[in-house]
């Protein structure tokens, strides 16, 4: 698997049509307030920002309430949204803005839970075993690998996203990947062979 | 562990954690609560909502009696995302029923469904016989029911669709079978408010 195709396969980084007529897109609802350009806009939005919202808190709980107050002030702070970033990153640095003070006002218990993401249906052991151990990294940590590895941010726009340096972002990945990894092993029972067969022919 | 096999170790999981990307997804409830609070909170123009509009004018119109459209409420008819043109097509005329109204039918639901595919239908329904025609009179009010309802205002089924235009809208209405069938048919702008 090439670089080429893992970046074609993340459907929701926009080419520059898509740019373009998500700016017009912006421009007709903030000139009219209509529900049907709102709906396209949650639409094509709120998968990444639940995903990242359920994944940060590490619990289902809240998740729902805060992608609902994620929109509220995104709305509210449309006019304001200077479009020097993409509104995918505005919109994700509001959402990890809502899970940082959800955390703030309600630190979760003294251990994670066992199966932070209640929510999804494991697709195999390894997805599930996946999901715990990025469950189990410390928030910051976590967010990091999230948003790098998962949802394909650079670490320019994490370093705004997190207000971290880029260097940072690059140091808190790779002890995040460092863990995971541990982790797998561990869940595992035995250390991973370094070479795994299925991996050799990408 | 020698950096590159570190290196090595840290693509393949990344690879692996880029799956995660594919969900969960939002409970699709969540949008009309955000959406209601978006209303109330003054944040969206006031106003029906189009889907609202859109069933209010099908109630108005028509006896829902059975339907061309089959599993609505499947995940693959459901309706797409409103653009900005949603149009009323009124089937005029009724098809005179017989031993090949079966297939008829089909015919119909074939289209509504090819329709739907494309993201442009978000209703459709056959009439029933039944009518009820009433009209106000200095006396009260006068009722005319089938046949001689019919006959007034021979409707046989109507389609709500949506269009990027009015000519993408006429084209779908000179697909529609009906035409076929020695029948007219009417298409109508929805107004939005």
């Amino acid at each position: 698997m090439t670089a080429d195709a893992g970046a074609s396969a993340r459907a929701d980084a926009p080419a520059e049509t898509g740019a373009a007529a998500e700016a017009s897109l912006l421009d007709r609802f903030l000139a009219e307030r209509d529900e049907s350009s709102f709906r396209v806009l949650y639409r094509r939005h709120s998968p990444l920002l639940y995903r990242v919202i359920l994944r940060s808190l590490g619990r289902e709980a809240l998740a729902e309430d805060l992608l609902q107050e994620t929109w509220v002030r995104a709305v509210r702070g449309l006019p304001g949204f200077r479009r020097d970033s993409s509104l995918r990153t505005w919109l994700t640095g509001i959402a990890l803005r809502c899970c940082h003070e959800a955390r703030r006002a309600a630190p979760p218990g003294g251990e994670e839970p066992a199966s932070p993401v209640a929510g999804v249906v494991p697709t195999s052991d390894s997805r599930l075993d996946l999901e715990r151990a990025v469950g189990e990294l410390a928030p910051g940590r976590r967010e990091v690998l999230l948003l790098h590895d998962v949802e394909g941010f650079t670490h320019a726009e994490i370093a705004t996203l997190l207000d971290i340096d880029e260097g940072t972002s690059k140091s808190q990945l790779s002890r995040a990947r460092r863990q995971v990894r541990e982790r797998l092993e561990a869940a595992a029972g035995e250390p991973h062979p370094t070479e795994e067969p299925s991996d050799a022919r990408d | 562990m020698p950096e590159t096999d570190h290196d090595a170790a840290d693509e393949r999981l990344a690879r692996r954690l880029r799956i995660l990307a594919d969900g969960p997804a939002p409970p699709a409830s969540v949008e009309g609560r955000v959406v209601a609070e978006l209303r109330s909170r003054g944040l969206l123009r006031h106003g029906a909502s189009w889907r609202r509009r859109l069933l209010a004018a099908a109630a108005a119109l028509a006896l829902f009696a059975g339907g061309w459209v089959a599993g609505r409420g499947s995940a693959d008819l459901s309706p797409p995302t409103p653009p900005a043109a949603t149009y009323a097509l009124f089937l005029l005329g009724g098809v005179e029923s017989g031993p090949d109204e079966a297939e008829r039918v089909e015919e119909y639901r074939g289209w509504a469904i090819g329709l739907a595919r494309r993201g442009r239908l978000v209703a459709g329904e056959k009439l029933g016989t039944a009518a009820w025609l009433l009209a106000g009179t200095t006396g009260g009010t006068t009722l005319r029911t089938a046949p001689a309802a019919h006959r007034a205002a021979p409707l046989s089924g109507f389609f709500l669709l949506t269009a990027d235009d009015p000519e993408e809208a006429l084209a779908i209405a000179r697909s529609c079978p009906h035409l076929r069938h020695g029948g007219e048919v009417l298409l109508r702008p929805i107004e939005p408010t």
